[in-house]
């Protein structure tokens, strides 16, 4: 047995005063001037024991009561379960990833998971300290606070767009709980949806064995369909009076990850209606299975940045039902050829063909530079694409010509053997690259430092095999670390040539990114003239002298703004992955959280006892507080009897009576009606 | 047999006070009349011209004078002459002579200047002076003779008994200033009484019986056997009968100035028994030795207490 708050037990100083009232009562009370004494008297003698017995029961349970009620203020419980606990400083993980936005029955499962964690909270005491750790918002602060306060940021929370790390949540949790629990038993409430891609990570075994309380809804998730993926010219920047294409993914139940690789044509269940919007406006729809892919064709874009989304009919995840889209749309480039390369030329022949590019002699937006020459002459408004020598002999030549022309990087002697490109190219676009191999190879290597050059593409062993920068007078350029030769490499013979191609007279050369998609909370490199980016709501974050800018939460179109000109724009989606409300089993969490004092419950009710897992035994506050009620009605009882003789034997009113007093010899009634207004306690 | 009134326009003033019988008013009604000669004169007409119902015949042998018949009035007693001069209803009225000698004996302790509502109920010693001047008035008009002695713990005044409406004027004039003051002892005043009376008569004593009983009733007792009638009117106000007040009191007495602290609601019931004992232990003790024991309430019409006294008027022929 023990007190919860055991300096309350001061109040049971207060049990003097009705001890004192029954010792001073006697000697107060008004004076009546009575002159029938030798009936009084004799009455008194009667009913003396009686009276007695009457005030010291009245005293004592009057005691009784105060001491009761300070007894239970000071809160007592004894050793065996209860609803007591010792102080505890609780970490709760919160999961308000994409995923927990889905509807199951008529409430979204965050609310589920906010009403756990609400109720923790209720059963706190006051000396338990909490943090919030809202899971998919790894980069916010954890925020302390007594229950009140995190009782308040519960309900505050919304569901992210983003997805959850649960593995780096715990792990933080428990870093926390190392440092702020004082002492206090600690303990770690992780309420998720379960869903299996916020369990990408396995933690390390826990050797500080922390219980780990989890909830999860137990139930089967709901049926879920999404727009996976958005493509605007099959990944090719758009160009301007041109047609384009956009290819719209459509994921289902089977999960994100797997129906966007499915191939196409493995569709599952019935078509769902797609309908493409682009600066806010029906363009284009169709009807797309899950796993189907859908092509919706554009009209000829003006020059700008589109932005636009794709979407589908509402289901039990809203979220993921539409999705954004950025692209750049530009006239074609002119591209210039400083001398004869008959792959090269050929590709460009089929580009300008095709409208992607314009031919051109001088004065051309792309010059392509075969061993560097004519790296001197453009001025900085031309991108330089520089190509290695096809001979050793022109290597001295071609780095003096870089070297001239500002371009950090220089030729180093042909390796040998062959090469190969990383399989993990970024470009989507390029990732054939692969099966490429390359037989003649000029090492690439940075002259100078404090440079930011990005690599486009690296070989298999991690070096780059074609970087972009900027030129010492400003102008752009692009650096390739092989001829594009049928004798340098099998890539001007694949099918790869015409994209890469595209890629170096596109958006490389012209410093623009291959894709404008990004996750929320990304950060990105701001273009350099940036002063303002708009959110998707419309709010304008100013840009003062930043280089960099992270994403909110909230998914949608992103403006980058010189003033009130559009800079690009990025889409920014929630991942894929979140699209796939697969939830783990049970039997899994072993494996992903070894070692660590795991109680899993998906019961409503057991969640309380599941909680706090120090428990100081019942608290006797139910009992106690009937026992009161007990006494207080015996009390009761005891001195309405009392003043049932008042009512029973006067046989006048005492509203009669009027106020007493002690000179008043003459009015008895009225002092002894006065006397009425004194109670007996 | 239609009787019609003397005075149309009384039934208009029913109402009022002085419209009605004087012995059956409430004390405060009374109070409001006017002095003590005045209100005594009223009860004792009142109380007289009310007889009819009672089952008592009249007492009286001799006419003494005339009234005007009012509603009510026996029908034996209308003057038929008196109609014939006057056709006007009167009532012939009587007087009888006896040689009986009445003592009143007024409590004036200072008990008796208490009241349970000052202002609503008039004091035990108001009362008192009231009935004494009525039964002297009642007296005297039978031709008997009053004496009056008030006492507390001595005897405080003293008037010997004669007869005539002139002596009953004197008896007021001793009665008049009476004020409470004292203890009690109506024993000493008894014996000193015994002392004085050489002729057997009538002894009325008149008090609140806030004494010691056993020296009480001994001295009834020695007044009884010396030959002497005895009547007792025990005046109880109805705030003795109940205790008054709830919660903690100091009931203070006003004679002794002793203090007793109770919790009047806890004793209420015990109290109202110990009055209850009391009276019939007076009742129980006095009724063997013939003495007449009656009860009055100080809120009650005084014609009570004049049945009685004339119930054992009667009795003495």
């Amino acid at each position: 047995m023990g007190l919860l708050n055991p300096l309350l037990l001061l109040l049971a100083a207060a049990a003097a005063v009705p001890l004192l009232l029954h010792l001073l009562q006697r000697h107060q009370g008004p004076r009546v001037i009575f002159p029938a004494l030798r009936y009084l008297r004799r009455a008194e003698k009667e009913s003396a024991r009686r009276i007695r017995l009457r005030q010291i029961l009245l005293m004592l349970l009057r005691i009784a009561a105060v001491l009761l009620i300070a007894f239970a203020a000071a809160r007592p419980f004894v050793g065996f379960g209860g609803a007591g606990h010792s102080p505890t400083a609780v970490v709760i993980v919160l999961d308000n990833s994409m995923s927990t936005a889905a509807v199951e029955g008529e409430r979204r499962v965050l609310d589920r998971l906010e009403a756990r964690a609400l109720e923790t909270l209720e059963a706190a005491g006051p000396d338990d300290r909490f943090w919030l750790l809202r899971a998919a918002q790894p980069d916010d602060p954890a925020l302390i606070g007594d229950a009140a306060v995190t009782a308040l940021r519960v309900r505050e929370t919304e569901p992210s767009a983003g997805t959850a790390d649960i593995a780096a949540a715990l792990a933080r949790a428990a870093a926390i709980l190392a440092a702020g629990a004082e002492g206090r038993a600690a303990e770690i409430h992780l309420l998720t949806d379960l869903q299996a891609a916020s369990f990408d990570a396995r933690l390390p075994a826990d050797s500080s064995m922390l219980p780990v309380v989890l909830w999860h809804p137990g139930t089967e998730p709901p049926v879920n369909r999404a727009v996976a993926d958005v493509q605007v010219g099959g990944g090719m920047a758009p160009i301007s009076g041109q047609r384009t294409t956009v290819a719209i993914a459509v994921t289902g139940e089977t999960g994100g990850e797997r129906s966007a690789e499915a191939e196409p044509g493995d569709t599952v269940g019935d078509p769902v209606d797609v309908r493409l919007l682009v600066n806010g406006r029906l363009m284009a729809a169709a009807a797309a299975s899950s796993g189907a892919v859908a092509l919706l064709s554009l009209p000829a874009p003006e020059t700008g940045v589109m932005t636009g989304s794709a979407e589908i009919d509402a289901d039990a995840l809203h979220a993921d039902d539409r999705r954004y889209f950025a692209a750049r749309v530009q006239p074609p480039p002119t591209v210039a050829l400083s001398r004869a390369a008959p792959f090269i030329a050929d590709a460009l022949d089929v580009l300008a063909e095709a409208g992607r590019i314009r031919r051109a002699s001088t004065n051309a937006d792309v010059a392509i530079l075969p061993a560097a020459e004519g790296a001197t002459a453009p001025g900085p408004e031309t991108a330089l694409v520089a190509l290695p020598p096809s001979t050793p002999t022109e290597l001295a030549a071609a780095n003096r010509r870089l070297n001239e022309a500002g371009i950090p990087w220089r030729y180093d002697a042909p390796a040998a053997g062959e090469a190969r490109f990383a399989p993990d190219q970024p470009d989507p676009l390029l990732r054939g690259l692969a099966d490429a191999r390359i037989r003649q190879l000029y090492p690439l290597t940075r002259t100078t430092e404090g440079r930011t050059d990005s690599v486009l593409i690296r070989l298999a062993d991690g070096s780059p095999w074609a970087v972009r920068g900027t030129r010492a007078n400003g102008g752009a350029y692009v650096l390739l670390g092989s001829p594009l030769s049928e004798q340098a490499s099998t890539v001007p013979t694949s099918a790869l040539m015409l994209p890469l191609l595209d890629r170096l007279t596109g958006a490389w050369s012209l410093a623009l990114p291959p894709r404008s998609d990004a996750a929320p909370g990304q950060e990105i490199a701001l273009p350099a003239a940036t002063t303002v980016v708009e959110r998707p709501d419309g709010t304008r974050d100013s840009i003062a002298g930043a280089t960099t800018y992270r994403f909110g939460a909230e998914p949608g179109i992103y403006r980058i703004l010189e003033d009130d000109s559009i800079v690009a724009a990025y889409a920014v989606n929630p991942p894929a992955a979140e699209s796939d409300l697969a939830r783990l089993e049970e039997d899994d969490l072993e494996a992903y959280l070894p070692g660590w004092a795991l109680h899993v419950t998906t019961s409503d009710g057991a969640w309380r006892r599941a909680v706090y897992r120090e428990r100081l035994g019942t608290e006797l506050w139910r009992p106690l507080l009937l026992l009161l009620l007990i006494i207080l009605a015996a009390e009761t009882l005891i001195a309405a009897s009392g003043r049932g003789r008042t009512t029973r034997g006067s046989g006048r009113s005492d509203s009669a009576d009027t106020a007493a007093s002690d000179t008043n010899r003459a009015s008895p009634a009225r002092a002894a009606a006065a006397a009425a207004g004194a109670d007996e306690g | 047999m239609s009787i019609q009134p003397a005075d149309r326009t009384s039934s208009a003033r029913a109402a009022s006070p002085r419209s009605r019988r004087a012995d059956l008013l409430k004390p405060h009604e009374l109070a409001a009349l006017g002095g003590l000669e005045f209100v005594a004169r009223q009860v004792v007409e009142g109380f007289i011209a009310g007889l009819h119902r009672s089952p008592h015949r009249g007492f009286s042998v001799e006419f003494a004078e005339h009234r005007m018949y009012q509603p009510g009035d026996d029908l034996r007693y209308i003057d038929w002459r008196m109609y014939g001069r006057s056709d006007r209803y009167y009532i012939k009225q009587f007087e009888e002579e006896t040689n009986l000698r009445g003592y009143l004996l007024l409590d004036v302790s200072a008990s008796m200047a208490w009241t349970s509502a000052e202002g609503v109920l008039p004091p035990k010693l108001w009362y008192a002076k009231q009935l004494a001047a009525s039964l002297a008035l009642m007296l005297v008009r039978q031709g008997d003779a009053v004496g009056l002695l008030a006492f507390d713990d001595g005897v405080r005044a003293h008037v010997t008994p004669r007869g005539g409406r002139r002596h009953w004027h004197e008896l007021l004039r001793t009665l008049q200033p009476a004020e409470a003051a004292g203890r009690t002892d109506p024993g000493t005043a008894l014996r000193d009484l015994a002392a004085r009376l050489r002729r057997r008569g009538l002894v009325i004593l008149i008090s609140d019986l806030l004494v010691d009983p056993e020296s009480t009733r001994l001295a009834l007792r020695f007044l009884r056997h010396r030959g002497h009638e005895v009547l007792v009117f025990h005046l109880l106000d109805p705030g003795e009968r109940e205790l008054p007040g709830v919660g903690e009191v100091r009931f203070i007495d006003p004679e002794t100035d002793e203090e007793v602290p109770v919790s009047a609601a806890d004793v209420r019931r015990e109290y109202r028994e110990a009055v209850e004992h009391a009276l019939a232990e007076w009742r129980r003790d006095l009724a063997p030795q013939g003495i007449e024991y009656v009860v009055v309430n100080t809120d009650e019409p005084m014609a009570h207490a004049l049945r009685a006294y004339l119930h054992k008027r009667e009795r003495l022929g």
